[in-house]
């Protein structure tokens, strides 16, 4: 496949919080059904890079989906599951009422669930093992509970793309294997997902691409290329520190 | 029975004075549900305090038909205020906050004692309620009703803009938008509340029937009907029982949420299960 079938292509992003520069310019096609590793040490512009290209803060470069140059208020094809330190775990809302915010992109004006969006919420939950779980507030579930809560209101926004920010951290080994065949499922239908993790075993057994990044990417392509132990010194090398942009 | 909970009905004063106190027992909890769920409750101080100079430059120029306009000018000139000086995120929020309803509030007080008004301060600090007049009755029956609507309109809009703000940005909702419209929703709220608790005393009945509900209810729709049900049921009977014992109703009120929310929460305490997860101790249930 060339770039031009790419589901997302993205094009000399860059990211600084004031002078700081968090992400230097950095590149990379993603294809249809690709599933990617991001890793990095702490601090290397993860969750920066993820939170760019799903247009929740400023950049530089240019996000293009499906083709097309998109502003960020319109890239509703890329779902986002944020760390869930980023989400108000004391908001009172039930698992079904977070899944049934995926829906709303379907939806203008006032927003109304249709019978089918309950039927698309309650498959959503089924595929993360959530099932009979609709009813239950937030704030009474695990850590990976919540992640894969997450992850279902993902699925119920149809997206894409799928970026998961340490999505597999406080989740057990049992749930680890089930969201990895999840993901194989997902892949298999056409949508991309990419993963920040830091268990580097998992991507080398479970991943068929790796984004090695420290402040820039350094490093893109196998697990079995990326992650030898001269880059992985390269990675977690502090010189790698990003150059401005 | 039925005459102790009609006699304070009578005459046509009190008549308008019940009205309004259903109208601040609708509108108040459900504002007042969303301004603790936004972590919004000193916003919700600060704007009370901050309409007594909207209410002395009304009374000032127009006469006391003006008085409400004119706090609700104030307030949504606070709210646009603090909107715009937010955008600079080197200032915390609760600054601001800080910064504009004091100067707005010393500005009112100022305006207040150089105003040639028979009126007393203390029926703007602590509400005014038998004095309300037609033109206030129908402003307050206008403005609740809107604000209903909004609120009703924009229900699921808000509960995913509050719960997950940047989720809500990729969906597409224009949550700067909805932060300036529920600034301008408390404003008005505020407003409403102004006649019937003063300007002291207004974030009690914002913050008390919401906080109250909240010790039972987990999901936003129960929570907000239950603050309606408690709130307007509070106001209502405060109203009855200051009549009764002679007291000034803005106060009564107040003291009265304040009782029902202890012993609600001694009630919640004493029957919780306990069950809730803390976060900082993460653990699977499976």
């Amino acid at each position: 496949m060339t770039s031009a079938d790419a589901v997302l292509a993205v094009q000399d992003v860059a990211v600084s919080y004031g002078d700081f520069p968090a992400l230097s310019s950095t590149s990379f096609v993603v294809q249809p059904g690709e599933l990617i590793a991001v890793v990095g040490p702490n601090g290397a512009g993860k969750s920066t890079l993820f939170q760019a290209l799903a247009g929740f803060i400023d950049h530089k470069g240019d996000v293009i989906v499906h083709g097309e140059h998109c502003h960020h208020l319109e890239r509703q094809a890329i779902a986002y599951i944020p760390q869930q330190s980023d989400v108000d775990l004391r908001f009172p809302i039930t698992v079904a009422e977070v899944v049934m915010a995926g829906r709303r992109r379907f939806h203008t004006g006032r927003f109304r669930p249709l019978v089918a969006d309950h039927a698309r919420v309650n498959e959503c939950l089924s595929l993360v093992d959530l099932n009979d779980m609709n009813d239950r507030s937030l704030s009474t579930l695990s850590g990976g509970q919540v992640q894969r809560v997450l992850l279902a209101r993902a699925l119920a926004q149809e997206a894409d793309i799928l970026m998961l920010d340490e999505a597999l951290s406080g989740v057990d080994a049992r749930h680890t294997e089930d969201l990895i065949s999840l993901f194989a499922t997902l892949c298999a239908q056409g949508t991309s997902i990419l993963v920040s993790t830091h268990d580097l075993h998992l991507v080398r057994t479970h991943f068929n691409r790796c984004l090695a990044l420290n402040g820039r990417l350094i490093g893109d392509g196998a697990p079995a290329d990326e992650l030898t132990g001269t880059q992985l010194e390269r990675l977690f090398s502090r010189t790698t520190s990003p150059e401005p942009s | 029975m039925i005459h102790w909970f009609l006699d304070p009905f009578q005459s046509d004063f009190s008549q308008r004075a019940g009205l309004v106190c259903l109208m601040v027992g609708l509108l108040a909890p459900v504002v007042g549900t969303w301004i603790s769920l936004r972590r919004l409750a000193y916003m919700g101080d600060a704007m009370s305090h901050s309409l007594l100079g909207g209410v002395a430059i009304g009374f000032a120029w127009f006469g006391s038909a003006a008085v409400l306009p004119g706090a609700l000018v104030a307030g949504i000139f606070m709210a646009i205020t603090i909107h715009l000086l937010s955008q600079n995120r080197r200032i915390a929020h609760d600054s601001i906050i800080a910064v504009v309803g004091s100067g707005m509030f010393a500005f009112g007080v100022l305006a207040l004692s150089k105003v040639d008004t028979s009126v007393s301060l203390t029926h703007f600090l602590f509400g005014q309620l038998l004095t309300v007049n037609t033109v206030d009755l129908w402003i307050t029956v206008v403005l609740t009703v809107a604000s209903l609507f909004f609120v009703w309109f924009k229900f699921d809009d808000l509960k995913f803009a509050t719960f997950d703000r940047d989720h809500a940005t990729q969906l597409g909702i224009r949550v700067q938008r909805l932060d300036a419209a529920m600034l301008i929703l408390l404003a008005v709220c505020v407003v409403v509340c102004l006649s019937t608790v003063g300007t002291v005393l207004t974030v009690s009945l914002l913050i008390t029937p919401a906080a109250t509900s909240r010790l039972f209810f987990n999901r936003v729709d129960a929570i907000t009907f239950g603050a309606i049900a408690v709130g307007l049921t509070e106001v209502v009977l405060g109203f009855i029982i200051s009549y009764h014992a002679n007291m000034a109703p803005g106060p009564t009120i107040t003291l009265l949420t304040t009782a029902v929310f202890i012993a609600a929460y001694i009630a919640q305490f004493a029957t919780s299960d306990r069950t809730y997860v803390h976060h900082t101790h993460e653990h699977d249930h499976h």
